[in-house]
Parts: C-alpha cells; sequence; structure tokens
C-alpha cells in the first residue's frame, strides 16, 4: 500500500459543531461520485488544424503478458451542504495484474471526509497541494463548489507519482490525459510522473473517453476521426496540431478504437516509454473488454466510485464525526405534492 | 442503548430495523411502547441498490483487497447493506392491574384493539426476559435445570409440572425432543409424580444411571417393565400379562388361531368358563389336558402346543404392575414399559393392559392421577383408542405426553386438545402445517422452527401462559440421557 498519512493529516479539517447541514441527495440505486478531467473540465476548447494526412492504422490486438498492468483512478463526491462549506469524500483505487497471472489485486484509499468551509478551504489546500506538490499553490483556491473536484486531482496525482515510482516494467493506466499547467496539475509533477515511469521501465497510458479537443473546421470532437473505419484502429499522433498552448501536452495524442466495436478513446502516450507507442497501443488493444475500455481501467473506476449506499453511510459518518445538525427543508409540502 | 426503528405493520407483523452492532435474536420479546411483539425472523433490510452495492464489491475478491481507510469511517462502512429487519408478531400489550390493594403489577393481555405506535417515536427495546416472565405469571428461576429461554439476555425456564395436560413434544429426527421430554420426565419425578413410559425405541433404559456401571439419585424411581425378561436385573423386571387381564380373541391372535375354528370356539369357552376368576396358563393347560372339555384328539393337541408355546414366550403370567403403580404413585417415578424388542402385535396387547390398568385404578380411586408418555404412538396405538386416552383417561387422571418426529401421525383430535406444544426444528413444510392445526401457535411461529438448531424449541400452551416461548434444553449431567442405539462403525 502506499503511505498516505501525510494526505490523511492534510485533509483532515475541524469545523465548529452543530453546523447545519444539508444532505446531498442520494438515488440508493445509482453509484455517487465522479471523476471529472482535467481537459474537459478546465481547459477551454482547443482546435486541432486538419492540414494533414489524416492515416487511420488498424491495430492488432495483443495481451501484455511479460509485465504487470496496473489502473489508476479515484473519486470525489460532495456529500452535504453546511450553509458556509461543504463535506466531501475522496477514495482512490489501484487494480493490478500481475504479468502471467489473471487474477487482480485492489488498493483501495479512503473513503476519506473533507469538511471545507470558507474558513478553513484555504489553509486544507494548501495543505495537501503543498503535501503532493512540494510547493506552494500559485493559483486561486477553487470556489467550494469545485474544490472537492480539485483535490480529488491532487490525491490522485500522488497515488500515480507513487505507483509510478514502486513499479518496474509496467504498463500504468491513467483515466484521462497527459496535461499539465492545470489548476490544480503542475506541469512539472505531470513530468514527474512520466520521468520516474520512464526510470522504471513503465509505460503510462491515458485514456480518457471524452476530450475538448475539436478539429478546427468541423468543430467536432477529434474522437470523429475514426467514425466510418471499421475494426480496431487508431489515428494520430495528432499533438503537432493542437493550435493552443501544445507545450501543455505531455507526449503523444491518438485517437484509439480498442476493439472492433468499442468506443473512441483520447489516449495520451509519453515519448520517453519503452516501447513504440504502436506496441503500447496493440498492447491496450489487447487488454481492452466492454465497450473498448481497459478492463484494469473500468475496474479501478468501478471500485473507485461510491455506492448509494456508501454514499448514505458516509453521510452519516460525517453527521457523527463533525456534530452536524441535519436540517429538514423548510417546505417539504411542493416535494410531496407536487401537482 | 438499542435503537430500533418500526418499519411497517402487516396484518399482526411488525418489521423492526435494527443495525448490526444491535443485538436481536430469535424469541426475543420486543416492547414498542406497551405493544408486545415477538421476534420470530430475522433478515437484511432490503435496500434499492443493495445488489448493486454487493455486485460491486465483488468485483475483486476481498482477500485480494487491501483498503486504507479512516478508522471513523471504517466502523460505518457496510453497517447500511447489513441493516437488519425484525420480524416480529404482535402477541398482546403489557398493561398494568391492580390487585385491588393498590398494588400494581404487569400483566400481558393478548389482542390489541388500539394501534398509536409511531414510525418516529415509538420507544422500542428488548423486554427482559424477568419482566416478560412475570407479566405471564410464570418463574424465572436461575437454577431451572430444564432450559434457557432462548433471548438475547437469557433466563432459566422451569416448566410449571402442575400446568401439563394433554401435551405433544415433536421435532424432526435428531432435534432433542427425545431429551427434551426426558428431562421433563425428570422433573416430573421431582415434582413427585408418576410417569408410564411406553418406550418403543429403548431410549428410556439408562435414565436411571449416572454412567454404565453406576447407578444415580434415580435409580429407585424408576422402573423397566421389559417382556420376555426371566429375571431381575438392577432396576429392570420381567414384565408379564396376566391371562385373565386379556380377552380370548388377543390370545387367539397372538398364537395365530384362526377365528371361528375348534380351537380357537375352545378358548372362547375356557374364557366364558373362567368369567370373574383369576386364570393363568396353568388354568388353561389344565383345561386343554382335559379329554371332557376337549374331545377331539387333534384339537386337544393343537391347544396344548399352543399353551406350551405361550409359555415358552414367557409374555404371561402374573404381574406386579398394580402395586408397583400404587407405590410410584406415592413416591413419584417412573414405570418404562421396554417395547423396543417386541412385536408390534405384543406392543398393542401390553399397551391395551397397561391403559385398562390406569383406567381401573383411576375409576377405583386408586390412583390420583399419572403422567403417561407416549413416543411414537401411531406404532402401538389405533386412532381411536388414541382419542379414547385424549377424552376420557383424562377424567381418571392420566395426563398424556405424546412423543413423535412425525405429528401427521397424530389424529387431528390431539391438535385440536392439545394444552401444550413442545415444539422442536422441522424442515418439513406438512408437518409444520400439522402443528399450525392446535391453535395454540400461528403459522409464522411455526415457520420459525425451520430456523431452530439442536436442543431448541418452542414451548407454548397453559406451560407458558399460552405465549410462545423460544428455548434451548440445558444440557443434563450425572444421567446416562442415551438410549440402546448403535452406531455403524466401532469405536
Amino acid at each position: 500500500m502506499i503511505e498516505t498519512r501525510n494526505l490523511e493529516t492534510a485533509l483532515s479539517g475541524q469545523i465548529p459543531k452543530g453546523e447545519a447541514f444539508h444532505p446531498s441527495e442520494i438515488e440508493l440505486d445509482e453509484c455517487a461520485g465522479t471523476s471529472q478531467r482535467d481537459d474537459v473540465s478546465e481547459g477551454n476548447e482547443m482546435t486541432v488544424g486538419e492540414e494533414w494526412q489524416k492515416e487511420v492504422r488498424p491495430l492488432t490486438p495483443k495481451y501484455p503478458t511479460e509485465s504487470d498492468v496496473l489502473a489508476i483512478d479515484s473519486t470525489g463526491f460532495i456529500l452535504g451542504y453546511m450553509s458556509e462549506g461543504v463535506v466531501g469524500t475522496l477514495r482512490a483505487s489501484v487494480v493490478t495484474k500481475r504479468a502471467g497471472e489473471s487474477r487482480r489485486k485492489l488498493e483501495l484509499y479512503g473513503p476519506y471526509l473533507i469538511a471545507i468551509t470558507n474558513a478553513n478551504k484555504e489553509s486544507i489546500y494548501q495543505n495537501l497541494y503543498r503535501t503532493v506538490y512540494g510547493e506552494p499553490v500559485v493559483s486561486p483556491v477553487p470556489d467550494l463548489a469545485n474544490i472537492i473536484d480539485r483535490m480529488r486531482n491532487i490525491f490522485e496525482r500522488h497515488i500515480e507519482l507513487e505507483v509510478a515510482r514502486r513499479s518496474r516494467n509496467s504498463l500504468i493506466l491513467l483515466d484521462g490525459s497527459l496535461i499539465g499547467s492545470a489548476i490544480a496539475n503542475p506541469a512539472s509533477f505531470v513530468k514527474k510522473i512520466i520521468n520516474n515511469a520512464a526510470r522504471n521501465g513503465n509505460s503510462i497510458a491515458a485514456i480518457s473517453k471524452s476530450t475538448g479537443l475539436v478539429l478546427r473546421r468541423s468543430r467536432r470532437s477529434i474522437l470523429s476521426l475514426l467514425e466510418g473505419v471499421a475494426g480496431p484502429c487508431y489515428a494520430g499522433s495528432i499533438k503537432n496540431h493542437v493550435e493552443q498552448n501544445p507545450e501543455r501536452y505531455f507526449g503523444d495524442i491518438y485517437v484509439g478504437r480498442l476493439t472492433p466495436c468499442g468506443e473512441p478513446f483520447r489516449i495520451d502516450l509519453p515519448h520517453n516509454v519503452p516501447q513504440p507507442h504502436e506496441e503500447l497501443l496493440n498492447a491496450l488493444s489487447g487488454l481492452a473488454g466492454d465497450y473498448g475500455y481497459p478492463e484494469e481501467l473500468k475496474l479501478a473506476h468501478m471500485t473507485c466510485v461510491l455506492s448509494g449506499i456508501e454514499a448514505l453511510e458516509l453521510q452519516a459518518v460525517a453527521i457523527s464525526l463533525h456534530g452536524l445538525v441535519t436540517k429538514e427543508e423548510a417546505d417539504i409540502r411542493p416535494r410531496l405534492f407536487p401537482l | 442503548m438499542i435503537t430500533m426503528y418500526l418499519l411497517t405493520k402487516q396484518a399482526d407483523d411488525l418489521w423492526v430495523v435494527f443495525a448490526p452492532h444491535e443485538t436481536v435474536r430469535l424469541g426475543d420479546t420486543l416492547k414498542i411502547d406497551d405493544i408486545v411483539a415477538q421476534v420470530i425472523d430475522i433478515q437484511f433490510a432490503d435496500l434499492p441498490g443493495v445488489l448493486q452495492h454487493i455486485l460491486r464489491r465483488s468485483l475483486i475478491p476481498r482477500s485480494e483487497t487491501e483498503e486504507r481507510i479512516q478508522p471513523e469511517v471504517k466502523s460505518v462502512i457496510d453497517s447500511l447493506s447489513d441493516q437488519k429487519v425484525a420480524l416480529a408478531k404482535i402477541r398482546g400489550r403489557v398493561v398494568e392491574v391492580d390487585d385491588g390493594r393498590g398494588n400494581k403489577t404487569k400483566s400481558f393481555r393478548t389482542g390489541i384493539s388500539e394501534f398509536n405506535l409511531s414510525r418516529a417515536k415509538s420507544r422500542i427495546e428488548i423486554m427482559s426476559q424477568d419482566e416478560l416472565l412475570q407479566a405471564l405469571g410464570l418463574k424465572s428461576t436461575a437454577t431451572s435445570e430444564f432450559a434457557n429461554t432462548l433471548s438475547t439476555e437469557p433466563k432459566g425456564y422451569a416448566i410449571p409440572a402442575e400446568r401439563l395436560g394433554i401435551n405433544l413434544i415433536t421435532g424432526m429426527k435428531g432435534s432433542g425432543k427425545s431429551y427434551a421430554a426426558k428431562k421433563v420426565l425428570l422433573e416430573l419425578i421431582k415434582r413427585r409424580v408418576l410417569t408410564l413410559v411406553f418406550d418403543v425405541n429403548g431410549e428410556y433404559l439408562n435414565l436411571w444411571k449416572r454412567s454404565e456401571n453406576e447407578p444415580n439419585d434415580y435409580m429407585n424411581y424408576i422402573r423397566i417393565l421389559t417382556p420376555h425378561l426371566r429375571t431381575a436385573q438392577a432396576s429392570e423386571l420381567p414384565f408379564a400379562i396376566p391371562l385373565n387381564e386379556i380377552s380370548y380373541d388377543d390370545f387367539a391372535k397372538y398364537l395365530n388361531v384362526q377365528e371361528g375354528s375348534p380351537t380357537y370356539q375352545h378358548l372362547v369357552q375356557f374364557w366364558r368358563q373362567q368369567t370373574g376368576k383369576q386364570f393363568d396358563l396353568n388354568d388353561l393347560e389344565e383345561y386343554v389336558t382335559k379329554e371332557e372339555n376337549v374331545q377331539n384328539e387333534a384339537v386337544r393337541i393343537a391347544l396344548q402346543g399352543r399353551v406350551a408355546v405361550a409359555k415358552a414366550s414367557g409374555l404371561f403370567g402374573p404381574s406386579s404392575l398394580t402395586s408397583l403403580i400404587k407405590e410410584l404413585h406415592e413416591s413419584g417415578g417412573a414405570i418404562i414399559f421396554n417395547l423396543s424388542r417386541i412385536s408390534r402385535w405384543e406392543r398393542g396387547i401390553i399397551v391395551e393392559y397397561v391403559l385398562r390398568k390406569l383406567s381401573d385404578l383411576g375409576h377405583s380411586n386408586a390412583i390420583r392421577a399419572v403422567s403417561l408418555f407416549l413416543e411414537e404412538a401411531q406404532l402401538y396405538v389405533e386412532p381411536e383408542n388414541m382419542v379414547n386416552i385424549l377424552t376420557r383417561m383424562r377424567h381418571v387422571g392420566v395426563f398424556p405426553t405424546f412423543i413423535t418426529n412425525d405429528p401427521r401421525t397424530l389424529p387431528d383430535e390431539v391438535f385440536t386438545l392439545l394444552d401444550n406444544l413442545i415444539a422442536f426444528a422441522f424442515r418439513n413444510e406438512d408437518e409444520l402445517r400439522q402443528l399450525a392445526k392446535s391453535g395454540l401457535i400461528d403459522t409464522g411461529t411455526v415457520n420459525a422452527l425451520k430456523n431452530l438448531e439442536n436442543k431448541q424449541c418452542v414451548a407454548v400452551g397453559s406451560i407458558t401462559s399460552n405465549y410462545p416461548i423460544f428455548l434451548e434444553v440445558k444440557a443434563q449431567h450425572g444421567i446416562v440421557m442415551g438410549g440402546e442405539s448403535r452406531k455403524l462403525t466401532p469405536g
């Protein structure tokens, strides 16, 4: 397990007892929590020039039997609101499939409870940021509506770095993209993850279900590049055609469909991986399961999101731990009798 | 502090939600304000999304999962999916009654005509067994040797022997019913009650022993009567039926004499001649040997042969049963009729003889009351005789206890007239339905029998003030409770 005690300390914050608390509505038969990605949430629409030869190449699925496969994902969820704060929770998953084995191991970090008010958000965010990135926050501290997701992002980066450090000759799958310079994503830290991985012979692949990169003329997502092409295939790299701040992107950007009937994904691969990108894409194709998404990454996602039941339990812990007082809706009649 | 919440009410069932850290057991009595309800089943609370939650948790086996989790969170996570629902049958309410001298006591009343419970405000707690037993007018005693109540805080429960009437002890094979029956028997002996036991399986034969070679304190109070036994051995005595106590028809059947044959006619004649007199096999032998009585030589030889067989069987002869009954009726004790190694016909004739004897003694007021244990009665009592035992014999002071592993073998009258039921585990629906016929116990509670473990039972009837009490029969020390059963393998 990765050492997270410093993070836990950084995340803990005291709030006065007796705060009024409005729990978030939870559907018990639905999952709670999001893992929204940076390039969608932080960037404006980025355009990709189309003055290049759009060649789509076929993929030959090759299941990676010689290396470990690791997948990392995290989730953040606002459990409820106080008059001047929120109570949220974070959880991260690391799924590992050892070379030559079919069983998978799971490391779960969290759920951690975070109570943030306008009074303590500065210090909690600063603490977490400095603990993970080793430098002070340069941009403004996010507002309460976004702070849990920002903290989730920082938390996930920490896990990613530690996995890159401890793994050897492995394929490390990340959910998202290799983008730096975002608010909660210092470029230096993303580089650090990539370089640590490369030093240990690891290959990183960041896979994203959606992207803010659009083709300049058609204004359509780059994922549309594979439309009309049958079978597992990929296009790219298109990094050199990104027209705004291409230096933010670390590695090459591909669009790939990993299974014959799968969805297209954006796939970021660093330059310094120990194998050719095409081989790596073939390996990803070999790992892909339902919807053309790598099985380990799917498991990491499914195990880190909170079930409705877990979210409800965490609300109960939050209320008890922080001495919160739940408030009934002022007038529930409109909800009970909407007509 | 127990925190439970009322979920809903359906007919006379209450559904109560409780957290996994709370201990609620089958048989516990819940007090919801003043309403008394008994837990007859415990299930998981069926939450929406729980299947999805479990399926997600099962994606990677627990053995392959490591977690780093906040301690405060750890204690609560998974608690919601482990929430339980207790199905509690409403039994009645506890009311305060004034004894007329200003003393107020709590008493139990069946039924509820009002339903004032609140999901939000009603206080739900597990009623202490002391309080329950007191409200039921039953004694709670730590020294009870019979059983402990099956509840979160078990208490000793002593069978109030004075409340035993027509009783049924039942349960599937190996559930502990015979063990419990023996414990009831020992309790009756202590209460100076005489019990006659028809023991078809040789289950009661060692009750007088502490170990294989050592008698216990009950030795002087237990007599085993074994047919065909030549000489007395310790507590085991030979049992014989006086010839004059059976009919010529019984005798003819036993010796395979065809009805209406000349041989049969002579038996009829002999019995008629002896009407009102004491007679035995010697008298019959003398009768059949005389030529003036039986002129046909072939018939005479046939009859002499039958008499010789009867003598050799050892089944007929003088009996000390009357004096034994009278003696043990004074001191309390048990007479065990060992029916384990005799034919069905012999069982029938012995049982009929004993019942007739009891009836006579009861009618003549030679005995006040005796208890009668009938193990697997269907093996030796005809249904009409069972009804006779239930109806007529009660008036002469015979209190029957039926012990069976299949209640369907008993006539419906047993269930209609039953005063007490002690039911052990059953799995078979037919048998459970049969028990519900008694009217002493509802179907929901009967179904709870499926979940009982060995030696656990539900007792209901006069002995429990008609409140079903879940019990666990205590182990009996210092007495060989096992019968004659043998194991297939040595050692």
